[in-house]
């Protein structure tokens, strides 16, 4: 058997042991992700008079990766407020403001795991808190790894990853139009993560 | 009192109902896009949407219609310019009633909002979100409206001109 192909096999059965992928067997890892090859849309408004969807176009964030120890990872992410953007004008123009984001006196919202937990193969349970509007509150989020790259370069994707979690807007003090658009908002981001 | 008499009680249903909701869409169509936003506008851009699916329905019910029961001859009253150029305009005002109410389904989807119909029936997005498309739809639905208001201008100026010039009971034919 060549020498390259063995070593393949060898790298991919460790990895296939550990759900991220790792330069040569690396224990832990330090991976980006965000808006520059990923995208965060929320929806919002199931089931009541229409269900709408908006999105983040500048948020950033870190994962290290512990590959002995699942649990030992961790993932945080900072979103521009400022960023959100509907396709309709007018209600950009609204989320900024303040019964809404309030970008001005706001202008991250950030999420920090507390806990991550290994589901399946692909998938892990990431529990998190959210920061948003200056009230933090608890967030759980689920994440699939769809694809993988063993022993990418340094700048290169060395995975996709779709995560999806939802919260309630009035716990974030956001009431208004609660009654006509409802509360829970629905969150999925898409993305690269690179070295 | 069928054929040459006049159009069926189901095609008279279908036409006043629909004529009545599609004056109404337009002139709340041009209205609401002007509103600053608001809980009425959310409304009223909700029940447009949904009675334009209503007038989508009548439309393919009509056109259903209108195969097993065509329109009566026109009496011979009408000259035959006019008896061309009827059908056409009968024909532009199917389509667009047809096409006007998909390109609102097709630029809400667009646009990134999902239908609820009547806040019950949620209906699936036609195309995925897209700013450019959204926009091209936005664009065709404005332009739609206007070519229809065009085509109904005509349509009744048609009316009058049989009916109150003419008195050739053209009006009575699609009267209820
Ligand atoms: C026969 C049916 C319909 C008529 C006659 C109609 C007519 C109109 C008119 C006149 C406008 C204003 C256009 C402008 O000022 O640019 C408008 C806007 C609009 N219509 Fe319709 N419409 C119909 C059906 C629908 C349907 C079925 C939907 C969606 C499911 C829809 C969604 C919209 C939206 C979202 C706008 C606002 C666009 C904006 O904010 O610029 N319409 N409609
Ligand atoms: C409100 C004023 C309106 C009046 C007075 C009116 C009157 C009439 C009359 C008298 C006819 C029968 C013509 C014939 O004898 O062949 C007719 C047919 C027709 N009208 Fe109107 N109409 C009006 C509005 C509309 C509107 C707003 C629409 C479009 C949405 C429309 C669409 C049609 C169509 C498609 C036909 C052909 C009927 C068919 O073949 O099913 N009308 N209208």
């Amino acid at each position: 058997m060549p020498a390259s192909l063995a070593r393949a096999l060898l790298v991919a059965a460790a990895c296939a042991a550990s759900l991220l992928p790792s330069p040569g067997g690396a224990a832990s890892d330090h991976l980006t992700i965000g808006s520059e090859r990923g995208s965060m849309d929320f929806f919002i408004g199931d089931s009541l008079i229409f269900r709408t969807t908006g999105g983040f176009k500048s948020w950033e964030g870190t994962i290290k990766v512990d590959e002995l120890d699942i649990t030992k990872s961790s993932v945080e992410v900072v979103v521009h407020t400022s960023s959100i953007e509907m396709l309709d004008k007018q209600q950009t123009m609204m989320l900024r403001e303040p019964e809404f984001f309030d970008v001005e006196k706001f202008p991250e919202m950030t999420y920090r795991s507390t806990a991550i937990e290994r589901l399946n193969a692909d998938t892990l349970k990431v529990e998190g808190e959210i920061t948003l509007r200056g009230i933090t509150r608890p967030m759980t989020l689920e994440a699939k790894m769809i694809d993988r790259i063993l022993d990418a370069a340094p700048g290169k994707r060395t995975a996709t990853f779709r995560a999806e979690g939802s919260l309630k807007r009035s716990e974030f003090g956001m009431i208004k139009y609660i009654d006509l658009v409802g509360d829970k908002v629905d969150i999925a981001i898409h993305t690269d993560a690179w070295r | 009192m069928r054929g040459a008499e006049g159009y069926t009680p189901a095609a008279k249903v279908l036409h006043w109902t629909s004529a009545l909701l599609v004056l109404g869409l337009l002139a709340v169509g041009l209205w609401m896009t002007g509103l600053p936003l608001s809980r009425l506008k959310f409304v009223v851009y909700a029940c447009h949407k949904w009675i334009g699916l209503v007038v989508l329905v009548l439309a393919i019910l009509r056109l259903i219609w209108r195969r097993h029961s065509p329109p009566p001859a026109l009496p011979t009253t009408v000259t035959p310019w006019e008896r061309r150029l009827a059908p056409v305009g009968h024909w532009a005002l199917l389509l667009l009633v047809l096409a006007q109410p998909i390109s609102g389904w097709l630029m809400s989807s667009a646009g990134g909002v999902a239908v609820v119909w009547f806040g019950i029936l949620p209906l699936p997005d036609m195309v995925p979100r897209n700013q450019q498309l959204f926009a091209v739809l936005r664009e065709m639905h404005h332009l739609l409206a206007f070519a229809l208001m065009a085509v109904i201008t005509l349509h009744i100026a048609a009316v009058v001109r049989h009916d109150v010039l003419r008195h050739d009971g053209i009006l009575r034919r699609m009267w209820l």
